[in-house]
This record gives C-alpha cells, sequence and structure tokens, in this order.
C-alpha cells in the first residue's frame, strides 16, 4: 500500500545528499553542531542560531539545509555529552539525562552512559525518520484542504499549547507571548501596507528578523545573566578523568536494560514532536518517569538505582529527544508551524532561503525536502560513527574557560547579527532585546513563547484576516467549520493541561506533589 | 581538573563569605524587582495600546483593518501586566537578591557591546572584534592576559578570513584595509 514514489523520492534524495560536496556539507554541520552543542549552556536552538551566517551566501538551499540537519543533530548529541559529564544541561529536554547520566559518570560508568545516549539516539532517530518519511508526504496532502480558519485556529494553538506546557507561570507565560506577537507587529502592515510600531524610523519598516530575536534573547540575554552570576556560582564541576573514561562501552546487562527504554522513548518523541507540546520537553520527562516507575514496579535487579545512575534513565529520554525531532518536523514541513524554539529557529532558517514550509513545499520543493529527510539519516549515521570512537576528543572541548567561552559567544552572535544587515543598527537592537531577555531570565519569564510570538504573530493574524475577507467580516466562521471548531476547543483544553496533576490529586484526595505540571525550556 | 582561572572573590569579601550556593538554582527576583518590572510592563503595554491609534487605517478598529491585532495584543498585555502586578505584590518578602556586585558584569558588557557596534565600522572587524574578546573575557574574570589576547587576535582573524575570503560575507575592512 505504500506508494513506491516514497521510495523513488526517498532515493532520490539519498543520491543528492551522497553527492560528495553535499557529503561534505553533513559531515561539517555535524561537526560544527556537535563543537558548539557541546558547550556547556548552548542548546541546539543558539547553535543553529549562531551558525546560521554561516550558510547566508549559500545559493542553493538543498547544501544549507543538509547542513542544518547536521547542525542540529550535532548541538542534540553533543547536549546528552555535557549533561552525563559535567551536569549542565543547555536545554531541558538533557535534564533526564542529566540527572541519571551524571551520576552514572560519576560511579565511572562514563562510557556506558554516553554509548547508551549515543545508540540509543541512533535508533530512535532512524526509526522516528522513517516515521516521517512516510507520514509527511500524506499529511501534507491532508494540510492542503486546510481553509485560512484552520490555520489561524492551528497557530493559536501552537502558541498556546507551548506556552501553557512550557515555565512556570501561566500569566508570564503569556506575557512573554504577547511580548512576542508585539514584536512580529512592528513593520509595515502586509495587508493594508500600514506602518505599525515603527517609532517613526525606517529601519524599522521591515520590521524586527526573527534571527536577531533569537540571538538577543538567546545568545546576549544568556551571557548577561551568566555574567551576573558569575562571581556567585561555585566552580564549575570538574571534567571526568580520562582512566575513567575507558570502562568500556555497552555490556550485556546494558544493553539488556537498554533497548526496550530505547523503543519506548522512540514511541514517546516521535508523537510529542509532532504535535504542538513545547518539542522534547515533554516525551523525555514523560519517558523518564515512565523508566523509573516501570523500574520500581518490576522491582527488577536495579530498582533503586534511579537518582543514583540507572542506565534506562538515560537511554529512554536521549532516545525520546531525538525522536522528538523528527517528529517536530512533521508540522513544520507540512504546515510550516514550528511546534518548538528550535523549529522556530529553522523556520527563519527556511524563509531566509526563500523557502515556504506548507502543503506545498512537497510539490515545490520537492528535492530539497527529500535531501533534507535524507540528510536525516545520513547524519545519524555519522554521529555514531563520530561520537563512540571520539569521545575523548569532544572532551577536550569541555575545558574551555567559561570567560573565554562567553565572550566567544558574544563575538559569534554579533556576527550573525551584523551578517544579517550589514548595520551596527541591529547589534544595537540586538543587544536591546538581550537586555529584555536578562531581565526575563532574572525574573523567571519563559523565552520561548516569545519566539513563536514573533513567528507565527504575522502568520496568524493574516489567516485571520483573510479568513474574514472571505466570509465578509462574519466572524462566526471559525466556529462553523468544524476542523476549526475542533482545532480551537483544543487550544482551549490546552490552557488546562498544566493543572492536570492538580485536579488528579485533589480527585484522588491526595497533596499534589507540585502546582502545575511545567517544564523548563529552550529546546 | 579544575578550571585554571576564577574570577576573584578577595576584591569582594560581601561575595566570598556567603556560603556556596547550589549549582544552577535560579535565584527568585526580588519582590521589589517584580513589582518595578510589573510597572515598566504596564506603562509600555498602556503605551502602545494608546498607539494603536497612531496606525493609519481608513476603516477603524475594523477585524479586517490593519489596527483590530495590536489592539488586541496591546490590551491583553496590558491586562497580563496588572495580573502579573498583583501577582507581584501578593508575594512574600522574604526572596533575598544576590549581592549588588550582581549588576557590574551584565552593565560592563552591554556598555562595550554598544561601544562596539559604533566602532565595528571605522576601526574594522578584526581590530573591534579583538578588542571585544578580550574585554569581554576580562570582565567575566578571565586573569590570563597573553592567553586572552592570542585567543582574541586568533579569533578575530580566523573569522573575518573565513567569511570574507571562503563565505564572501562582507565585513568593514576598517584602518587595517585588507
Amino acid at each position: 500500500m505504500i506508494s513506491q514514489a516514497v521510495f523513488g523520492d526517498l532515493l532520490h534524495g539519498f543520491g543528492t545528499v551522497l553527492d560528495p560536496m553535499n557529503l561534505l556539507w553533513a559531515v561539517l554541520g555535524v561537526t560544527l553542531g556537535m563543537l558548539v552543542g557541546i558547550l556547556p549552556g548552548i542548546g541546539p536552538a543558539l547553535t543553529i542560531a549562531l551558525l546560521l551566517p554561516i550558510t547566508f551566501n549559500f545559493s542553493d538551499p538543498i547544501g544549507a539545509f543538509i547542513m542544518f540537519a547536521g547542525i542540529y543533530y550535532g548541538a542534540m548529541y553533543g547536549g546528552s555529552t555535557t549533561s552525563i559529564l559535567i551536569n549542565t544541561p543547555g536545554e531541558s529536554a538533557s535534564v533526564a539525562t542529566a540527572i541519571e547520566g551524571h551520576k552514572m559518570a560519576l560511579r565511572g560508568r562514563a562510557r556506558a552512559a554516553l554509548a547508551t545516549a549515543a545508540i540509543g539516539s541512533f535508533v530512535a532517530g532512524t526509526i522516528s525518520t522513517i516515521l516521517l518519511t512516510f507520514v509527511a508526504k500524506p499529511i501534507g496532502q491532508l494540510a492542503s484542504e486546510f481553509q485560512a480558519t484552520d490555520y489561524f485556529a492551528i497557530t493559536l494553538l501552537a502558541m498556546v499549547a507551548v506556552t501553557a506546557i512550557v515555565g512556570h507561570s501561566m500569566v508570564r507565560g503569556l506575557l512573554s507571548l504577547t511580548v512576542g506577537l508585539f514584536i512580529g507587529l512592528i513593520g509595515l502592515d502586509s495587508l493594508s501596507g500600514a506602518q505599525r510600531y515603527t517609532f517613526g524610523t525606517l529601519r524599522l519598516l521591515d520590521g524586527v528578523d526573527v534571527v536577531i530575536v533569537i540571538v538577543g534573547l538567546f545568545a546576549i540575554g544568556e551571557t548577561l545573566h551568566v555574567a551576573s552570576k558569575l562571581r556567585s556560582t561555585p566552580d564549575r564541576p570538574a571534567v571526568l578523568e580520562k582512566g575513567r573514561l575507558r570502562t568500556g562501552y555497552l555490556n550485556k546487562s546494558d544493553w539488556a536494560r537498554s533497548w526496550a527504554p530505547w523503543l519506548r522513548g522512540t514511541a514517546l518523541g516521535f508523537p510529542f514532536g509532532a504535535i504542538p507540546s513545547g518539542g522534547a520537553e515533554v516525551p523525555t520527562f514523560l519517558s523518564y518517569t515512565l523508566e523509573r516507575r516501570r523500574a520500581r514496579k518490576a522491582g527488577r535487579k536495579h530498582p533503586d538505582e534511579f537518582g543514583d545512575g540507572a542506565i534506562e534513565g538515560v537511554a529512554g529520554p536521549e532516545a525520546a529527544n531525538n525522536a522528538s525531532f523528527s517528529g517536530v518536523l512533521v508540522p513544520l514541513l507540512t504546515l510550516g508551524l514550528p511546534t518548538s524554539a528550535t523549529a522556530a529557529v529553522m523556520l527563519a532558517a527556511f524563509q531566509i532561503f526563500n523557502v515556504q514550509p506548507g502543503p506545498q513545499l512537497f510539490e515545490d520543493q520537492g528535492t530539497l525536502v527529500w535531501t533534507l529527510i535524507a540528510s536525516l539519516y545520513v547524519g545519524n549515521l555519522l554521529l555514531l560513527i563520530m561520537n563512540l570512537p571520539l569521545i575523548q576528543v569532544w572532551v577536550q572541548v569541555l575545558k574551555v574557560p567559561r570567560p573565554l567561552l562567553y565572550a566567544g559567544i558574544l563575538v559569534f552572535a554579533c556576527l550573525g547579527v551584523y551578517s544579517l544587515s550589514g548595520s551596527g543598527y541591529e547589534v544595537l537592537l540586538a543587544l536591546l532585546i538581550g537586555v529584555v531577555g536578562f531581565f526575563m531570565r532574572k525574573l523567571d519569564f519563559p523565552i520561548a513563547p516569545v519566539i513563536l510570538g514573533v513567528i507565527l504573530g504575522p502568520t496568524m493574524e493574516e489567516q485571520f484576516r483573510r479568513a474574514l475577507v472571505i466570509s465578509n467580516g462574519d466572524a462566526s466562521v471559525f466556529f462553523t467549520r468544524p476542523l476549526s471548531l475542533i482545532i480551537i476547543v483544543l487550544t482551549v483544553l490546552a490552557l488546562f493541561v498544566p493543572y492536570i496533576p492538580r485536579l488528579v490529586a485533589r480527585i484522588r484526595g491526595t497533596r499534589p506533589t507540585r502546582d502545575r505540571l511545567s517544564f523548563g525550556e529552550d529546546d | 581538573m579544575s578550571t585554571d582561572e576564577r574570577p576573584e572573590p578577595a576584591t569582594d569579601p560581601a561575595v566570598a563569605d556567603e556560603p556556596v550556593r547550589t549549582a544552577d538554582v535560579e535565584v527568585e527576583a526580588s519582590r521589589t524587582v517584580r513589582i518595578v518590572a510589573a510597572v515598566v510592563l504596564i506603562v509600555l503595554s498602556g503605551t502602545f495600546l494608546v498607539g494603536v491609534f497612531d496606525i493609519r487605517s481608513p476603516d477603524g478598529l475594523d477585524p479586517q483593518g490593519p489596527r483590530f491585532f495590536p489592539l488586541l495584543v496591546t490590551a491583553a498585555w496590558l491586562v497580563l501586566s496588572v495580573a502579573y502586578l498583583v501577582e507581584g505584590l501578593r508575594s512574600p518578602r522574604t526572596t533575598k537578591q544576590p549581592g549588588d556586585r550582581a549588576w557590574f558584569e551584565p552593565v560592563a558588557v552591554s556598555a562595550l557591546l554598544i561601544l562596539y557596534a559604533f566602532l565595528v565600522v571605522p576601526l574594522g572587524y578584526m581590530i573591534a572584534t579583538a578588542l571585544l574578546f578580550f574585554a569581554i573575557a576580562r570582565v567575566l574574570g578571565s586573569r590570563n592576559t597573553v592567553r586572552d589576547a592570542v585567543v582574541a587576535v586568533a579569533l578575530a582573524v580566523v573569522v573575518y578570513v573565513a567569511f570574507t575570503r571562503f563565505l564572501d560575507i562582507s565585513l568593514p575592512e576598517g584602518v587595517l584595509g585588507l
């Protein structure tokens, strides 16, 4: 039943990726992603944003996207290495890994932790890329039925769901979202040409580039935040000694304990990535909780290892983390809908190349999409090859002193912003946004909703107004079309998701462990 | 192994005497800071809400026109800011701020970036970037002068050459005229 066309398309994609030049971009992307991603405190979103300028000169988007895929995978692998070895996850999706993986490393099992993370990521990445291969095109065709009201509803769902789930407070999350939406308003209105919030300066007519917002919030804001704490934070945890790392890869029992969590993690990661839920946070935490619960229930040989370095607690979440990325690509490629901060950065990258993800993407840019998908297979394999034997090399990167590390991040942030526009003015704008980001961190406001607001706000408004124009101003169109109505109802439900644990606890008559179900951010 | 240098705690005895905080536990901002932030948010959103009327539109506040969405966004922003203010006013006063020295580094880094934005064209990318890197590394507590200078110059040169020669992205030449 599966059409042969998919195999044909994919084979064609492989043909393009395996072209020596493109393969070189893949290797370069994977290496750069790993190099930057392994640096403490830097997640995939920032990695891609910092490395974007490198691709500005690519005349052909295919090479650029092969590199992006590599950068993304590299950054994710790098993140797990950092978590395991020095317990500073650059992104919240690595937090679960950091909990168990670092404990394993402290017990002299760093090699096993790194290996189960790497092999698990490979297994999950490959399975979920296979799923993506077969799911993307049909969903894209389904999405071509979408009308303006559906688009409006689904962008609303993505923004609200991510805002509700990420972060610790609904008020602060929604405030972040409105600030992002506001930044998205700046510039010429695309439909009427009216100037909005340009404050009388020509420079703001084109609006604020999303790359500037991302670099400002993530890179500059983060550096200012770190700068304010350098004196009061304790010394960086020591990198593990060389000798300790040579305790071998996975032994028989490790394999036996890892394979099932890998598969369960994949099963959680892919669908959760595909729905608007903030990307990798939810599935990684769910996977961690699931493995822990299973270990307790089964009363196996190692029930008490959780919290003390259980290999299942690394295998499951890492698989979920990687699988969710391919999941995130489903709405991104078929609807043009980013469901996490990283996906938003990817979308910005697409737009730089004038490629508009959406239902038509598979028709208009078939070669590009299939090459991108093929490059996921390749990138995954490259990382496995590079990771297991070369881990000693990557560990050296962890030893970069922090002052130099953050000075370097700022240099690259400025470079990215400058090469985008060729003017110092944008550097100042990025700094202004960075200062906002600094205060957002101090006051515990989530960052991801800002990015989603900037990037999805204009689309949402456009679809909203288009729907109204089609209906002659009749607002009931949003509620009379069943698909739109369902999505809007889901949006409202999403607002209540964070309160579910409390409700469940109340019904059961027990006290909730935490007020809200919440996760960190920066996926 | 341990990292080779740390900011000098001796220069600031108050900080040095403090017990080491648990890594990566966020220090909640004090009640005052939160209230100030809420007031700033209210003022900003209020101004922007009024600014909706600066947007020229023949259709007034018609939902299809360019004013409706800004109105919605800024109004929501204002309402949420008020909610945040209420949250702040109801919070307990016990939370403690980190030492006031914590403001020095972010302010210094920001100042350096502003300077950089103005100097990058006249001085040229390489010189401005090398200076920026060196200065920020110092502000952030690095004390290894020779190493910092070498890394700063090497980084600036490599980035400049890589981007202008291999990637065709133009960066300011400045006084060196390379």
